[in-house]
């Protein structure tokens, strides 16, 4: 890793980072404060809902610690954090490569690996400080409003959510080296999960949806120990495809 | 020593021949004029021997290293200037020198800072909000504060004003005379090139159709105005490049044995008779233009 080119991609993420950062916030304070005044808001009758809520979420958004890991972790989080991960995916290399900055850096001595892992690793090392601190966050807010979370898995399961957006951010990467264009990865990323998160709406296929095993529900409600295994298969998906990647970066005509 | 040297350097895009056998050596030392027109290839071959591309066939050596498996290493010991900018736009002038300072032990601070009062950048402002020829100007610093080497320069003047220009020309003849800096730079201006390069090449369609000394290059290159009482079509046994008239009136370019060819119009006892030297835009048109052999 060179200390350079770090401190340069951190220049140019800080924006994006810093965006995102204050959405979530806002978004959380906004749950926070609105906590009560929101379930006045929901039905008491099942049929009145929409086929996806089931009785035990209806019965969670009672409960403050089950709330706020619903609206912030099991949405929020997942859906900012996902836009914020194609966004940093399909940034990373393909506008460098389309204005040709990307050889400002290779022609001053840095090797493409050193580049692509650099700028990869650093962006991974963000996404996860952001969401981690955004849901380490709820806590001392919680308390500052009065309200107390009865325990924190929600950290342990924005982990898994992490590794699972990091899996978006390497796809999107993929998609945009390919296409070598923003708009159009953007829009080529954004497709592919917005059918993939499709799989998620029905009990016999949300198994094969992504977002899905990202939320690690079963663990935050405690019917389960931590998922070590999707935790590895999102780790070894991300590792895979960030292979391919790099591979398809040291072969790109510059 | 070479300090760049191809070896039948090939690139092909599909079907289409970008670069054919190119052969090209550059002495250390030298500044080499690389001419060619639009499309001619020259900037495909700067990004092969920057390891930017892969050659599709031969070889490209640049400070002996070779440029498909060693681009990491030639980009320390060289600078260089695209053709279009490679600048990060929303970077300040500051942050644009300070990235390439961190990336290269050998910056010169004393150097930067004379090139700096030189071009007058100014260091707070976005490199998108410079102009073009201030964009070119902070390219050029980059690539010139690390005393590279080797300066790879793409049309490394466009966008600038003849005054900033001639400073840039000076700055790089002074640079070359104080370290002895090798210079490999693209350029469609001639005067440009006639007056600080000793070596050029003319690339054509992809292929080297000349290169060496430009003063030789100058001195072997003639064309020759003769006006002769038959208005026969003229022939000769010498080698010329091109003869061109009618009527008795002929232009005639040669591009080696300018004397044998001048004897033997001499023997057809011409009523004019004239040697013309030629500029290095003429030599250009001459093999960049289509000139038959």
């Amino acid at each position: 890793m060179n200390r350079t080119l770090i401190h340069k991609e951190l220049k140019s993420l800080r924006w994006k980072l810093l965006v995102a950062f204050l959405a979530l916030v806002v978004v959380t304070l906004v749950m926070i404060v609105l906590h009560e005044q929101l379930l006045e808001f929901l039905p008491t009758d099942q049929s009145e809902l929409p086929s996806f809520v089931t009785s035990e979420m209806l019965e969670s958004f009672g409960d403050y610690t089950n709330a706020m890991w619903l609206n912030l972790n099991d949405k929020n989080l997942i859906q900012i954090g996902c836009i914020l991960a194609i966004v940093l995916g399909i940034g990373l290399l393909a506008p460098e490569i389309e204005s040709e900055t990307i050889t400002l850096l290779l022609t001053n001595g840095l090797s493409r690996k050193k580049v692509f892992w650099t700028k990869t690793i650093i962006v991974i090392i963000a996404l996860a400080s952001l969401l981690l601190t955004v849901s380490a966050l709820v806590v001392p807010l919680s308390s500052i409003f009065g309200y107390t979370l009865r325990h924190l898995r929600s950290i342990p399961t924005t982990l898994v959510t992490v590794l699972g957006l990091s899996f978006v951010f390497a796809v999107s990467l993929l998609i945009s080296l390919f296409l070598k264009d923003r708009i159009w990865s953007g829009i080529a990323s954004a497709l592919l999960f917005g059918l993939w998160s499709v799989l998620g709406f029905w009990k016999s296929t949300r198994i094969f949806s992504l977002f899905y095993h990202m939320r690690a529900a079963d663990y935050f409600f405690g019917e389960r120990s931590f998922p070590w295994l999707t935790a590895l298969g999102f780790a070894v998906a991300t590792a895979i495809v960030l292979l391919l990647a790099a591979n398809r970066f040291e072969q790109e005509e510059l | 020593m070479r300090v760049i040297e191809t070896k039948g350097l090939c690139k092909f895009y599909g079907p289409k021949a970008a670069v054919v056998d190119l052969d090209l050596q550059v002495e250390s030392g030298s500044i080499f004029g690389f001419l060619g027109p639009n499309g001619s290839g020259k900037s495909t071959t700067v990004k092969m021997l920057l390891g930017l591309r892969r050659p599709s066939k031969g070889s490209a050596q640049v400070l002996g290293l070779d440029s498909s498996t060693a681009s990491q290493l030639i980009g320390r010991h060289i600078g260089y200037v695209p053709e279009l900018g490679n600048l990060y736009q929303h970077f300040t002038v500051q942050e644009s020198i300070d990235l390439v300072k961190g990336l290269r032990p050998t910056w010169d601070e004393d150097f930067a800072q004379y090139l700096l009062s030189k071009f007058e950048l100014p260091l707070q402002r976005r490199v998108r909000q410079l102009s073009k020829g201030m964009q070119r100007q902070l390219a050029l610093l980059l690539a010139m504060a690390p005393r590279p080497e080797l300066l790879i320069l793409d049309e490394p003047s466009s966008g600038l004003d003849p005054i900033k220009r001639q400073e840039f020309l000076q700055i790089l003849v002074d640079g070359v005379a104080e370290t002895g800096q090798t210079v490999f730079f693209s350029s469609h201006n001639m005067t440009e090139v006639e007056r600080v390069a000793d070596t050029v090449g003319i690339l054509h369609n992809g292929r080297l159709v000349v290169s060496g000394d430009l003063a030789e290059l100058k001195q072997n290159v003639k064309r020759i105005r003769v006006v002769l009482a038959s208005q026969e079509p003229l022939q000769l046994k010498q080698a010329v490049r091109k003869i061109e008239g009618q009527n008795g009136h002929w232009l005639v370019t040669v591009d080696r044995d300018t004397d044998l060819v001048v004897a033997e119009l001499r023997a057809m006892q011409p009523i004019v008779l004239e040697t013309y030297d030629l500029s290095l835009e003429d030599i250009f048109i001459i093999y960049a233009g289509g000139g038959e052999q």
